[in-house]
């Protein structure tokens, strides 16, 4: 210490008058800004009255109740406010014109993988607490339309979720069920409002394939449940007529959701999507006085007499599972009317069976099923309209059938009052081919923005013009001409390039 | 009766010191050669570093500048001409090459500390250190003095509280293989953590920063009241979250009545004196490093993958205002690299240091060319760098990485902060290194031209004042 009075004496003796103590050799003093306490950082965090958002004159698509022509819809912060065409906007709303727009509630995609930005699904796991709200998925499936998923659980990952999202039924459990799985929202940008239901659903496959020990199996599952239902009803009764020494009954996480499936409380995701499958599944329900919901319920139409009477609804693929127009998929050992039907849906309608709608492909692709999954959810819901079913009830299975279907419809799925303002601005119609969200609100909140992310940018349409000094090559701008080309290995002059 | 004392005790301090400036400067006027003829300062061998331009960090740009070392300290820089250089001083010539800090690394994983930043788990290890994993070889401490670097923290790996940090510094390679704690200056340096969103993540850390909490609460409560037994249970895990929150709203009364009854300050320095009742709240080896992190005794670095795990993080860092550890972004490249900018504005609200890796972001989808450390240095979040290199080659690549950034926007003199003085800070060293200024290590590098040109070569490196690389003299 004193060899370094000789030139720092100014400064040591500045630091013994200021402290009172030599100062500690190599004391850790970190710099204020690694370790500011965030308390002494005043947050400006302005207090202001609630944010309005008033999109005008569009034509809104409420499914709860019709289509309004020139209708305005008005958000109030995380709420849909009023909706209708003589709503008093508020002074200081944003107001959004919606000249030519379509506006309609966020797509549910009932059956959905790698849209929520999870990985390594595993059901100790909240989703909420490890979801990626940045995830490119979540953008892109914005991009299209939904604004909720329903992810089963099984492989999802949020880089290859399209590649390894389930097909048709493949889910990926077992025939004796488990609990699990979320609803949540494609919040992009924040953690906040994205969980609408944990754990969504019990989930059984059908025995299928796996022989008669399988159906044993499952049976039992539902025996089990029955018993341990009963066994709770006794000991709340006991409870309540105030009797001691009574232990509560215990059974497994699955048991005791299907238990609790019998009296309502948690959907029945039944997975088959033939007709055998099917009949079993329904079998259980009527028994068991489980109202199931039949997932891929690719030949319902065939039953549909049998699905009405035990079923809470079915999921469809309005395209079918398998085969083609031309070669429509067949088993020469049923001689029941069976495989696939354009009307599938229609029929359903006519029944009064609930049905929504889903991809062949439940995750995001860009080969394989392009075209057949989440991104062209519209478009699946559309094929159901070309099978007898009206424009609206199309919608509704993609928007407030899978709300109901997954008891979150009191939150979303229509526009209504007091539900969370989770719309789209569309520049079509919502079923059309062509249309393209403009921007999606989840929560009141921008969630994506055509100008912002501009993903499709590069399609033009005559509603749909690319941004200012947009390029088709992006950050790379125009290809630039070859003006020398390099001579060949042989040494000969290069060809010029093709104009 | 003490205070008197220790009064007496500081003002004599003060005097000595004060005694010995007017010496110095008496002595500096009239003969500064012996001065203070006693004094092994006088004697101290001091080197005066000519170069025709210093990069101070602190103290802006010199031109033509004298950096004066000492027994491995710089106790001065100036310019020429103005600065008095001591006539017993031996003289480095070195007037045509440009001196700037050497770089220090906040997060390194070389010498066998780690093969990549793991952070899945959630494992308890405050107390280890990766010492006994280093495994440095010959070659390895060669490329060490040439890289440029002359601080380096070698991190501990793995999700959780992931252990202490170590600090490295080059030395002169010698023939054979090196003695592992010639390299190592401080094995306890900060304590490092790593966090991947999950349930089970979660929970651990909001429980270990509670139960630190707690620890520093009863600790608090136990030296004031001294009565500890009756209001805290010596066992942790039955004292549970009822005591930790009748605390705050008894403690104030316990302050302000004993204190009275204790103003007699014979009996309070009695009661210091008292061997320590045993019911001291029991010391966790484990927790000990994230306590003195809350009390900012200790530095703590926080690894997380990237923004959106970093929306998971702030859960945390509204659990305690004082967990406030610097953010580190491993973000893989594959995923469009640091996408720190993402969250700026939670970042700011945070008050936390930013690591990441000396990379542009390029969101896919998005597919903008944006300059994180740019978008984070403009919103008032101090970044440091930390390359991305995980053996000692790539460390070369560094200053390239650097100019690459440069070209996109960052300024030159904030890169080459966040490459010394803001990593230095983060590990707690702000007063050691990372800068050019008196008092501090002399640890810096000279180049033959600007540190972040294209063309620039690294001439040599100096660590605590001894030239540990010299390229024109290894030429030869």
């Amino acid at each position: 210490m004193r060899a370094r009075i000789f030139m720092s004496g100014l400064v040591v003796a500045s630091m013994l008058s200021a402290q009172g103590e030599a100062p500690k050799e190599g004391a850790k003093a970190p710099a204020a800004a690694a370790t500011r306490p965030a308390a002494e950082q005043p947050v400006a965090e302005k207090k202001a009255g609630p944010r309005w958002v008033a999109i005008k004159d569009a034509t809104l698509h409420t499914v709860s109740h019709g289509v309004i022509t020139g209708g305005t819809l008005l958000i109030k912060d995380k709420l849909i406010h009023a909706v209708g065409t003589d709503v008093t906007i508020p002074e200081g709303a944003e107001i959004i014109d919606g000249r030519g727009k379509h506006v309609a509630p966020g797509f549910v995609a009932i059956a959905a993988k790698g849209a929520l930005g999870l990985r390594n699904s595993t059901n100790k796991e909240k989703a909420e607490h490890r979801f990626d709200p940045f995830a490119d998925f979540m953008q892109l499936a914005l991009a299209n339309g939904v604004t909720t998923a329903h992810e089963s659980g099984g492989m999802a990952d949020s880089m290859f979720g399209g590649l390894f999202g389930s097909v048709g039924s493949a889910f990926i459990g077992s025939h004796t069920g488990q609990v699990g799985g979320v609803v949540g929202k494609l919040t992009a940008g924040t953690i906040e409002g994205f969980t609408l239901r944990e754990p969504a659903a019990f989930y059984m496959n059908a025995p299928g394939g796996q022989g008669g020990s399988a159906r044993l199996e499952q049976r039992d599952v539902f025996e089990k449940a029955k018993k341990h239902r009963a066994a709770v009803k006794t000991w709340l009764k006991d409870l309540a007529a105030g009797k001691k020494d009574l232990t509560e009954p215990k059974t497994d996480d699955n048991v005791s959701a299907l238990a609790d499936a019998m009296n309502g409380d948690v959907p029945v995701f039944y997975y088959a999507d033939n007709r055998r499958d099917m009949e079993f599944g329904l079998e259980l329900a009527q028994e068991f006085g489980v109202p199931v919901i039949l997932h891929t319920a690719q030949e319902a139409w065939a039953m549909a007499a049998d699905v009405s009477r035990s079923a809470a609804g079915v999921i469809l693929l309005p395209r079918g599972k398998g085969g083609s127009a031309t070669r429509p998929y067949t088993d020469p050992n049923v001689d029941a009317p069976h495989g696939w039907r354009i009307e599938s849906a229609s029929i359903m309608q006519k029944t009064g069976v609930p049905w929504s709608t889903m991809t062949l492909n439940t995750g995001i692709t860009t080969s394989l099923f392009g075209g057949r999954d989440l991104l062209g959810l519209n478009l699946e819901a559309a094929f159901a309209v070309r099978g007898g079913v009206s424009n609206e009830e199309a919608l509704r299975s993609i928007t407030l059938t899978p709300a109901e279907m997954l008891r979150v419809a009191d939150r979303i799925g229509s526009l209504d009052k007091g539900k969370d303002a989770d719309i789209l601005i569309l520049d079509r119609e919502p079923l059309d081919y062509r249309t393209f969200v403009e921007r999606a609100f989840v929560n009141g909140r921008v969630a994506y923005d055509e100008s912002v992310t501009p993903l499709y940018a590069h399609i033009q349409t005559d509603r749909r013009q690319p941004p200012k000094n947009w390029k088709p090559w992006g950050i790379w701008g125009e290809l630039p001409e070859q003006k020398n080309p390099a001579p060949l290995p042989d040494g000969s002059a290069a060809p010029a390039p093709a104009k | 009766m003490t205070r008197p004392v220790m009064d007496s005790v500081s003002d004599s301090l003060r005097a000595l010191a004060l005694t010995l400036i007017l010496a110095t400067l008496v002595f500096a006027q009239e003969t500064p050669e012996p001065a203070a003829g006693d004094d092994a300062a006088a004697k101290a061998p001091v080197v005066a570093w000519h170069v025709k331009r210093a990069h101070t960090i602190t103290g802006g740009v010199i031109d033509a500048a004298v950096i004066l070392v000492s027994n491995g300290k710089i106790t001065a820089v100036g310019k020429e001409g103005v600065l008095e250089v001591p006539t017993h001083a031996t003289h480095e010539e070195r007037r045509s090459l440009t001196v700037a800090p050497g770089f220090v690394h906040p997060a390194a994983l070389f010498f066998g500390a780690g093969e990549r930043f793991d952070l899945s788990g959630s494992a308890a290890k405050g107390d280890e250190t990766v010492r006994g994993k280093l495994d440095p070889q010959e070659a390895d401490v060669k490329k060490f003095a040439r890289s440029g670097f002359t601080t380096v923290a070698l991190m501990p790996t793995g999700g959780g509280v992931s252990g202490m940090v170590t600090i490295a510094k080059p030395v002169k390679p010698v023939a054979g293989l090196p003695e592992i704690g010639s390299l190592i200056r401080d094995d306890k340096a900060a304590l490092a953590m790593a966090f991947e969103p999950g349930t089970a993540t979660r929970d651990f850390f909001l429980k270990s920063i509670e139960k630190a909490r707690k620890y520093i609460t009863d600790l608090e409560a136990f030296k004031k009241g001294g009565k500890p037994a009756e209001a805290k249970p010596a066992e942790p895990k039955s004292a549970e979250a009822k005591p930790a929150e009748a605390k705050p709203a008894d403690a104030p009364k316990e302050g302000e009545a004993k204190p009275e009854e204790k103003k007699p300050e014979g009996e309070k320095k009695a009661e210091e004196k008292k061997p320590e009742p045993p019911k001291e709240p029991q010391k966790d080896p484990k927790l000990q490093p994230l306590v003195d992190a809350l009390e900012a005794k200790l530095p703590g670095v926080l690894f997380i993958s990237g923004a959106a795990a970093f929306l998971h993080t702030e859960a945390l860092l509204a659990a305690d205002a004082s967990f406030r550890p610097a953010v580190a972004f491993t973000g893989a490249a594959f995923r469009g690299g640091p996408d720190a900018w993402r969250v700026v504005a939670g970042l700011k609200k945070a008050g936390v240091t930013v690591l990441m890796p000396p990379q542009m972001s390029n969101v896919p989808f998005i597919a903008t060319l944006r300059s994180t450390a740019a978008i984070l240095l403009d919103a008032g979040v101090p970044v440091a760098f930390m390359p991305e290199a995980r053996e000692l080659e790539g460390l070369e690549r560094f200053r390239g990485e650097l100019l690459q950034l440069v070209r996109h926007g960052l300024h030159p003199d904030d890169a080459l902060r966040a490459a010394t003085l803001t990593p230095a800070e983060v590990l707690g060293l702000g007063q050691r290194t990372g800068s050019l200024e008196q008092g501090r290590d002399a640890d810096f590098v000279l180049y033959d031209g600007e540190p972040l040109a294209p063309t620039t070569k690294l001439i040599a490196v100096v660590v605590d004042g001894a030239v540990i690389h010299d390229a024109t003299k290894e030429d030869r």
